[in-house]
């Protein structure tokens, strides 16, 4: 299982990475890009089975990344683990094709029963 | 309760051309207090016992479970379909007699453990009950906090319940305070003569997160080796004043106005972004020691405060807001204007050293 973690931060790229450990995810490959251009060419080149991405990002932000992503047919599985809790954001992420969102600050407990279902 | 909500919960246990089919609910938060059904389904006896193994909330139903799918093998039925009740399943389609008999046996095997499952549904049911009691204690909390905020000096004013200390820990700034009142003379404060001006009433751009969120989201970030403790409003205000470099982000709404910031001196916000990226205690000590905090310490730091910022937007009524990037200045005059006469804040001691302070404009 590969499982693709993309922040700006590479603080918040290493904590997604640790909690993911420790909601019983410490099998799947982790890979991280720190932007959403980097991001598109390591989907575009090999979907991984998961993306966790943030949302505010310089460049291309996780909502156009998801976006581009799915007007370019992928269908990968893709959830947004962010700052951003507003109804409108959430929406929008839903409407746009994200599984689900993620608001900080988040526990290993809330990883394992959001990723559980769908990995 | 988000938690409880989003834990995925059997519905239906049914039997469809040969094969079993366990669905799935959970909810999603789709905003706030509204949630989305999320119906999901395994297929095939292996999948569904294997993943009711690795529940730990459901990882009681295995023994019944594997009865249903093992000893009711249907005849001529083509499917079977089982609810899920407070006890355990319940069939709600006929099963064949001798189907009905062996299912019957394994329930009076399954006995204790379906009073041990029901014993444990309480048990999910009273912590539930108890974060949902917290949960409004930390609202009452807010909501005692904004109004004394809004009204000034509280504890001159009326009486405080002594049951919510943490109200006394924001600091109400008005244009001429009046001197605070000891407790026990809170219930008849003296009234202002006539001729006194008003003291304007300031109320906080945002509402400050309870001390106790705040707890939490570091120690999910840093480990359960921070140790934190508020501090009396006025000596929040005195460490900001004395320290000679400070880590500051601030707080902006969606229209880009500064509402309100987040400070730390250089020691906290060094033990802070050092203890998430697990460095060791040698190297934030030799930071501190060189008031040089490395560029992964800074990043740390932007997160830290970016994870309390997100407090600040769980909370009803708050604008929405984002933080900008901790950076760490050198001066007075580089911090907000305002902070001296902030609406409110609350103070943080980082109890190694150091501190934080949240301030609302």
């Amino acid at each position: 299982m590969r499982i693709l973690i993309v922040d700006d931060s590479k603080a918040m790229r290493m904590i997604v990475a640790r909690t993911l450990r420790q909601s019983g995810f410490g099998g799947a490959a982790i890979e991280e890009a720190a932007t959403g251009t980097e991001a598109l060419k390591a989907i575009t080149a090999s979907e991984p089975d998961l993306v966790l991405c943030d949302w505010n990002m310089p460049e291309m932000n996780g909502l156009d990344l998801l976006k581009t992503l799915r007007a370019n047919g992928s269908k990968v599985k893709f959830g947004f683990v962010t700052s951003e809790a507003s109804k409108e954001m959430r929406d929008v992420a839903l409407a746009s094709g994200a599984l689900f969102l993620i608001t900080k600050p988040f526990t290993a407990l809330t990883f394992e029963q959001t990723l559980r279902p769908i990995l | 309760m988000a938690d409880v909500t989003q834990t995925p919960t059997p519905r239906r246990l049914v039997l469809l051309d040969g094969t079993w089919v366990l669905e799935l609910e959970s909810l999603v938060p789709i905003g706030e207090n509204v949630w989305r059904p999320n119906k999901f389904e395994l297929r095939g006896s292996e999948e569904i016992i294997g993943w009711l193994r690795t529940s730990d909330e459901h990882q009681g139903l295995v023994p019944l479970t594997r009865e249903i799918l093992t000893r009711t093998v249907p005849g001529g039925s083509s499917e079977l379909v089982f609810d899920m009740r407070r006890t355990g399943w319940a069939q709600v389609t006929s099963l064949s007699p001798a189907a009905s008999q062996a299912l019957g046996r394994a329930r009076g095997r399954d006995g204790l453990d379906e009073r041990l499952r029901s014993a444990e549904a309480d048990v999910t049911m009273l912590n539930s009950r108890l974060v949902s009691m917290e949960s409004q204690l930390d609202e009452l909390m807010q909501l005692v906090r904004s109004l004394s905020d809004g009204q000034g000096a509280p504890m001159a004013r009326a009486p405080m319940p002594r049951e919510v200390p943490h109200v006394l820990q924001t600091e109400p700034i008005q244009s001429s305070p009046p001197k605070a009142q000891p407790a026990e003379h809170v219930a008849s404060p003296p009234k202002p003569p006539v001729s006194a001006p008003e003291p304007a009433r300031r109320t906080p751009s945002v509402a400050l997160p309870a001390m106790r969120a705040i707890d939490q989201a570091l120690k999910v970030l840093i480990g359960e080796k921070l140790a934190l403790a508020d501090v009396p409003p006025k000596k929040a205000a005195r460490m900001v004043e004395s320290a000679s470099r400070w880590a500051l982000s601030l707080l902006r709404d969606d229209d880009a106005n500064d509402v309100g910031c987040i400070v730390a001196d250089l020691e906290g916000g060094v033990r802070l972004g050092g203890g998430m990226m697990m460095l060791s205690p040698g190297f934030i000590a030799e930071q501190i020691a060189h008031q040089a905090p490395s560029e992964e310490v800074v990043e740390a730091v932007s997160e830290i405060f970016n994870n309390i910022c997100a407090l600040f937007n769980s909370i009803k009524g708050n604008l929405h807001i984002r933080s900008t990037p901790a950076q760490f200045v050198n001066s007075l005059e580089e911090l907000p204007a305002w902070l001296p006469n902030a609406a409110s804040r609350l103070g943080i001691e980082v109890v190694e050293g150091g501190w934080i302070v949240l301030a609302s404009r």
